[in-house]
């Protein structure tokens, strides 16, 4: 490598790293609790990360909607999402993204943990 | 204590006598001890491999007084999915890991050459192995009894019962291991001042394979299973069996060139090293749990294992190559040749692992903060692109630098790569799509027209270029389902009323319940018209299966394939009457090319390893770098006899 190629490669790692950094900063969201959200008693488009609360959900099949409840072991808050949930769970964590407002969180999406995780989970609650 | 215990505390003294009796025997040149370590090397194979079928046993056998059977099958699971349910959980995949790297060693032993490299590098395999006896015997006990013996167990989760995510982590797990030999060799072998990329070749290129192969069968699994229409989601998980992935395949390049042109060897050097702590972290990542906060360290001991693993090889890397450094002194010529555009190729697969890997750690920077979906789009389409336009340039290259020659032959790729741009845009309008298909046409024309008949004597030229022409319709596929996915969610179709969603027409004809052996099965049958014309019928259904745990409801997702499109319909709830189901549909654009692709690449890759050289090839193509031989053979007879066997595998060809 001569000089000039190494300036180069200098320039174009340099602005690369910019560029990375640029995004990775701009697409990095911070996870809210559910104490966070309950306390704010508003919130919109955020993620919120807990663990389903056993025994609390109820699933209405006329419209496909779930409401179960969200805790980060503070708080509890009731979360409805309408739509398909392979692979549910109570008691396993999960994030969900949506807005809370009149008391009640409302999902547009719920991600919860792969499935061959699920064991591990059981036994160190275990 | 569980006789598959005894024998893993067995094959844990015998793992660590090899690691301690082949690094001592080559230093003091004690052949007695370097025959002693090669027994003990297929004594601990043939107890991990004991230990694997009792564990196999006691599946078949429905012992659930075991806690992992217990964990992972129950008594209605299929004699194929309980062999299956072994690698299904974390104790039963590391001591498939750990087996795994037992036998490469054991084949090493019998195919490779006995000489002082070799031993250092099984001296530092078996340790290796050592390492994973020690989380099987402490954190990961598969051989773990209850107190007392449950009538059933949990079951093994639904969604795991598919073929694609059975043999998911077997492949997955085999390039895993065989990353090891690269490692071990490079380290024994700069530490003998020997060469080292004919010996690693082989398992290089193996282990490039199997990891194409388990990655291919997870994107697939998740594209079928898991309902969201997509096939991958930059998960952790995902990300964490890909990052191996693109330092393999940039060490594969590298190699290349330092047959060549003896350039590079640092780089391949940590390429190499670089790779196996890839692996290891994958294996932490994918079987102790997403690194979801600083926190998941603490709160699996595990973590720490896999960590003090990584920093140690790295650090052995670090230190043998400050002392070795004379072996390293490049020459790397970075004008219009081929050896540039190899070179910017390995650039970009370096940087695309170093931006998925700070997205994947990007949980550890600060308390429950999650990187999305976009930064990798951002990121990783361009180099994508990028790397797919080099591939083109690449092949049409030679290794001397000739302008003109490029000029010349490129012409027609660029003409073609015009027309495919000119003949898109004329029929969709859309400016990506088009830019897209004259990236593919001009690096799919490139390669066609630089690959002769006779080339496919020459495996490593056929074999990459086969591979290559997969990832070109890869790229296609990746563009297509992933920026021209349409998706709709939510669709109520009403019994027999048809209803319009995204250009088509859904009618909810039917539904029919039936009761499986294992599962009760809903399926809503819905046809698809396109106008008038119908389309196909999809029966997107419900599984329930009878299990005592709350995941036992799977929805099941229809797919009507067509060669520019996936129609796919995930069903996720009926209304009890049954008059109403509720379904996804997600029309995907040019999804075949993804597989086509990963299919022509694997069989490219496939053809590369297995076609001319096997492991024995390695050995009669080439003597080291400098042609010196340190041999410390172990015995005369030792040696004759890997000498025969090299011989009669020869032949064969």
């Amino acid at each position: 490598m001569n000089e000039k190629q190494r300036l180069m490669l200098g320039i174009a790692v340099i602005g690369f790293v910019i560029l990375v950094l640029a995004s990775f900063m701009g697409n990095l969201t911070p996870y809210k609790s559910v104490s966070e959200v309950v306390a704010a008693g508003k919130m919109e488009n955020v993620q919120v990360n807990g663990t389903i609360v056993p025994g609390s959900t109820v699933y209405y099949s006329e419209n496909n909607t779930r409401i179960f409840e969200l805790t980060d072991g503070k708080a509890k808050m009731k979360v409805v999402f309408t739509g398909a949930l392979t692979n549910y769970q109570e008691g396993i964590p999960a994030v969900v993204r949506g807005s809370y407002k009149n008391g009640a969180f409302y999902a547009e999406e719920v991600l919860l943990k792969c499935p061959s995780k699920y064991q591990t989970i059981e036994e160190e609650g275990e | 204590m569980d006789p598959g215990y005894f024998l893993l505390i067995l094959s844990l003294l015998s793992s660590a006598y090899a690691t301690y009796a082949f690094y001592s025997g080559v230093k003091s040149r004690r052949k007695h001890l370097l025959a002693r370590a090669e027994s003990t090397v297929y004594i601990y194979t043939a107890l991990l491999t004991l230990a694997y079928i009792l564990l196999t046993y006691y599946f078949l056998a429905r012992d659930f007084g075991l806690l992992y059977v217990y964990s992972y099958s129950d008594r209605h699971l299929s004699t194929l999915y309980t062999i299956s349910a072994v690698w299904a959980g974390r104790e039963g995949s590391l001591l498939l890991w750990a087996l795994y790297l037992a036998v490469i060693n054991s084949a090493i032993l019998r195919f490779e050459k006995k000489d002082a490299v070799t031993a250092f590098s099984l001296s530092i395999s078996s340790f290796v192995v050592l390492f994973f006896n020690i989380l099987l015997l402490t954190l990961s006990n598969p051989f773990k009894r209850l107190e007392f013996t449950p009538p059933d167990g949990i079951g093994l989760n639904p969604l795991l019962r598919t073929p694609e995510m059975a043999l998911h982590p077997p492949t997955i797990f085999l390039g895993y291991a065989a990353t090891t030999i690269p490692f071990a060799l490079v380290i024994s072998a700069v530490y003998f001042k020997e060469g080292w990329l004919k010996r690693a070749r082989f398992w290089i290129l193996f282990s490039w394979l199997f990891l194409s192969i388990g990655i291919f069968l997870g994107a697939w699994w998740a594209y079928k299973t898991l309902g969201w229409g997509g096939y991958w989601a930059w998960d952790p998980v995902e990300n964490a069996s890909l990052l191996p992935w693109l330092t393999v395949s940039a060490l594969i390049h590298g190699i290349m060139v330092e047959e060549r042109r003896k350039g590079l060897g640092a780089w391949n050097y940590f390429l190499a090293i670089i790779s196996f702590g890839l692996v290891i972290l994958a294996t932490f990542i994918t079987r102790s749990g997403i690194i979801s906060s600083v926190h998941a360290f603490g709160e699996n001991p595990e973590g720490w294992m896999y960590l003090l693993l990584i920093v140690l090889s790295t650090a052995v890397g670090l230190v043998l190559y400050n002392s070795r450094k004379e072996l390293f002194r490049d020459s790397l010529d970075l004008s219009f040749n081929r050896e540039t555009t190899i070179f910017a190729n390995i650039m970009l697969l370096l940087l695309s692992t170093f931006t998925i890997l700070l997205g994947t750690l990007a949980p550890l920077l600060g308390e429950d903060v999650q990187i999305t979906r976009q930064y990798y789009d951002r990121i990783e389409i361009p180099l994508g692109t990028a790397l797919v336009i080099l591939l083109g340039i690449c092949a049409a290259i030679n290794w001397r630098s000739d302008r003109d020659t490029f000029l010349k032959s490129s012409r027609v790729a660029v003409a073609g790569g015009v027309i495919a741009f000119i003949a898109v845009f004329a029929t969709t309008k859309l400016i990506v799509a088009s830019l897209g298909a004259a990236i593919f046409a001009f690096s799919l024309l490139t390669h066609i027209q630089n690959l002769k008949i006779s080339d496919t004597r020459n495996p490593r030229k056929f074999g990459g270029y086969i591979t290559h022409i997969g990832i070109i319709i890869l790229f296609l596929g990746v563009m297509g389902s992933w920026i021209y996915e349409e998706s709709y969610k939510n669709v109520a179709l009403e019994l027999n009323q048809p209803k319009n969603v995204g250009g088509y027409t859904l009618l909810y004809r039917d539904n029919q319940m039936v009761d499986e052996h294992d599962k009760l099965v809903v399926t809503a049958v819905v046809e698809v018209y396109r106008g008038d014309e119908l389309v196909g019928v999809c029966k997107p259904h419900l599984k329930v299966y009878k299990l005592n745990r709350q995941d036992r409801v799977v929805s099941s997702v229809e797919i009507l394939s067509k060669p520019t499109h996936d129609i796919y319909i995930a069903a996720s709830g009926f209304s009890e009457d049954l008059k109403k189901v509720f379904i996804e549909l997600y029309v995907v654009p040019l999804i075949s090319f993804v597989w086509v692709g990963s299919v022509v690449m694997m069989a490219g890759g496939t053809y590369a390893v297995f076609s001319k050289m096997s492991i024995t090839g390695i050995n009669i193509a080439g003597e080291d770098r400098e042609g010196r031989e340190i041999g410390i053979d172990v015995s005369k007879d030792g040696k004759t006899s890997g000498r025969k066997s090299r011989k009669k595998k020869g032949k064969k060809k």
